[in-house]
């Protein structure tokens, strides 16, 4: 019971940051239309920006936003003056774009850093929770608290605020809301700066427990959409359930499989979503992706 | 047209000649462009051909070099036969691969093809007892055919560019011919595609097993000329590196790949000569950062390739119909 417990409260865990990733896709999917590689890489950003402010003596609260603001610039940016001039290029284009792009933050992230992974001290020191009979990491803690607060966060973003209303507009339909006078264009930058920011924030919340490398966005990327993929990559809290799917099949799969395949269990639910569901375990028809 | 010919009979002229001209040490460049080549040939019909962006043909480029190294090392196979047999394992995984996603464009197909790449990467860490784990394969034997052992640069340069001569005349045939229409179809428009009664699935199958054997080719000859291989050789970067080569060539010309993979592996060479300057600790990273911002620039500035550029330059002369032939399909 106990073992049970901390198992899906660790795969909670793990599938807290997994949304944090997905959120980022489909809210870029839906308002630019494409699938931004290098997702997983403003996770590494978020880290490895936590790590230097850390390094410089910085408190935690303060690290943090730090590491969302920087993530946030990061992600802003790169669409401004590179991903907004290919967008009408053929989809080929633009894959091969963001994966370039993918490349060149884990490059300059390895030059910054070093190819050694790096320790961040965890928020909340201390020894772990206990809770019927089994041990809660307090980094497990921070990270649930986090994803809770951030949710809370973007659904009043999206349902109250009047940014929010012009970018599910583009996300509705793009051509009617450039009629009511929404800038698309800004949209999708705006797209781009919420995605990495969330991103962001996963990859700074999961510093302590994995530590900072230069390469940890790449697998964090691909959880991630498997996770939006089995909420059909189209709706927000869709991605966020199937980012908890995955995070408890991955916790309580690598028991019964050996450690060092932990990582084929996404490959493998990506695959039956997409041969099963395309449209998602929440999608309404089964049409062809 | 005839100018054209004559140019074309050139090729194999300066090709035969060319290791007399350069030296041994761009005999050396020239035989890794051409085996490289080979695998971007087969990338490209995939990237340009089929339109869809493969990030695992490293691991179809390791799995021709394990399976190949592993049956001529530990079971004593002629090294023809071990080549066979590894293609075969990479066509039949390509294959799998292929059916499974047969549905699948675009960028989905590119995720799934990564995380496939990666797990192909981690059966290669992990199964130790065929592959060596991390530390790889070492001493594998040159490719011979009975008592003729290609150990040599030389030797292996004419092999080389000889199976890269057939692959590419195949490629052209195979492009002309009606498959390759169709399947230049199928990219260009799925739907209408499938409504004039082809099996779009199939041809993209038929495309990935034929990307997925190439591959292999290319890495079983690397696995016999190196003697050594190792599973970071086929990691997630070496597919990007693979995915530059098509994008500079041009992933939509035959003569693309031999461009890409020409300037790659000369720049390759040239950063490790330039790089002990800058203290050989950042080799690494800073080789990955020129070859992303690379990809960046050429897919911003020139995105059809090195090998658009003449059509192009036509088009600025005002000769010439707009080039069609060499720029992405916009779908």
């Amino acid at each position: 019971m106990a073992d049970t417990l901390q198992l899906v409260l660790s795969g909670l865990a793990l599938g807290g940051i997994y949304a944090l990733i997905a959120v980022g896709f489909v809210t870029v999917f839906k308002v630019c239309g494409l699938i931004n590689f290098a997702q997983g890489d403003f996770a590494t950003v978020g880290a490895l920006s936590l790590a230097m402010f850390f390094a410089i003596g910085l408190p935690t609260w303060l690290a943090l936003l730090g590491a969302i603001v920087v993530a946030a610039i990061v992600g802003g940016v790169l669409h401004r003056v590179f991903l907004d001039r290919l967008r009408d290029q053929a989809e080929t284009v633009q894959i091969i774009a963001t994966i370039g792009l993918s490349i060149v933050l884990q490059s300059v992230g390895q030059l910054l850093m070093g190819s050694q992974p790096r320790a961040v001290p965890p928020f909340l020191p201390g020894q772990p929770y206990h809770l019927m009979g089994g041990a809660v990491p307090r980094q497990d803690v921070v990270i649930l608290v986090a994803v809770a607060v951030l949710f809370v966060l973007l659904y009043f973003f999206f349902e109250k605020s009047y940014a929010g209303a012009a970018l599910r507009a583009v996300m509705l339909n793009r051509d009617s809301a450039r009629l009511l006078g929404i800038s698309a264009r800004s949209m999708a930058t705006f797209s781009f700066i919420i995605g990495a920011s969330v991103a962001g924030l996963g990859g700074a919340v999961i510093a302590p427990v994995t530590l900072v490398s230069y390469d940890m966005g790449l697998t964090l990327g691909l959880k991630g959409f498997v996770a939006a993929v089995v909420g059909g990559l189209s709706d927000v809290p869709g991605a966020v359930a199937g980012a908890f799917i995955l995070g408890l099949l991955e916790s309580v799969g690598a028991g019964f499989v050996s450690s060092a395949y932990k990582e084929a269990i996404a490959f493998v639910v990506l695959i039956v979503i997409l041969l099963w569901r395309p449209n998602g375990l929440f999608g309404k028809s089964a049409d062809r992706v | 047209m005839r100018r054209k010919s004559v140019y074309l009979a050139l090729v194999p002229v300066i090709v035969v000649v060319c290791p007399w001209i350069v030296g041994p040490f761009w005999t050396q460049i020239m035989l890794l462009t051409g085996l490289y080549a080979i695998c971007i040939l087969g990338l490209s019909l995939l990237i340009g051909h089929a339109g869809l962006v493969s990030l695992a043909q490293a691991a179809f480029w390791g799995i021709g070099a394990y399976v190949s190294a592993f049956l001529s090392l530990k079971h004593g196979f002629p090294t023809i036969l071990a080549l066979m047999s590894g293609l075969a394992v990479a066509g039949i995984v390509a294959f799998l691969l292929g059916w499974l996603t047969r549905r699948l464009a675009g960028h989905y197909l590119t995720l799934v093809t990564l995380g496939a790449g990666m797990i192909m990467n981690l059966i290669f860490v992990e199964e130790s007892w065929w592959t060596g784990g991390a530390s790889g394969l070492s001493g594998i034997p040159h490719l011979s055919l009975g008592s003729w052992v290609i150990d040599s640069d030389l030797r292996m340069y004419y092999l080389v560019w000889g199976i890269l001569g057939l692959v590419m005349v195949l490629i052209w045939n195979l492009l002309h011919s009606p498959w390759g229409r169709t399947l230049q179809a199928t990219r260009d428009s799925s739907t209408a595609a499938s409504a004039t009664g082809v099996d779009v699935g199939r041809f993209k199958v038929q495309a990935f097993v034929a990307s997925g054997v190439l591959a292999a080719l290319s890495g079983a000859l690397y696995a016999h000329y190196m003697t050594f291989v190792s599973p970071e050789l086929f990691s997630f970067k070496q597919s990007i590196l693979f995915l530059l080569m098509a994008v500079v060539g041009g992933p939509l010309s035959i003569w693309g790949p031999i461009i890409g993979a020409l300037v790659l592996t000369g720049l390759t060479e040239a950063l490790r000569s330039v790089m002990p300057m800058f203290g050989t600790d950042a080799v690494g990273p800073l080789e990955t950062l020129i070859f992303g911002v690379l990809l960046l620039v050429v897919i911003l500035f020139l995105p059809s390739g090195v090998m658009s550029l003449p059509a192009k330059a036509k088009i600025v002369r005002g000769e010439g119909k707009p080039w069609r032939r060499y720029s992405w399909p916009r779908t």
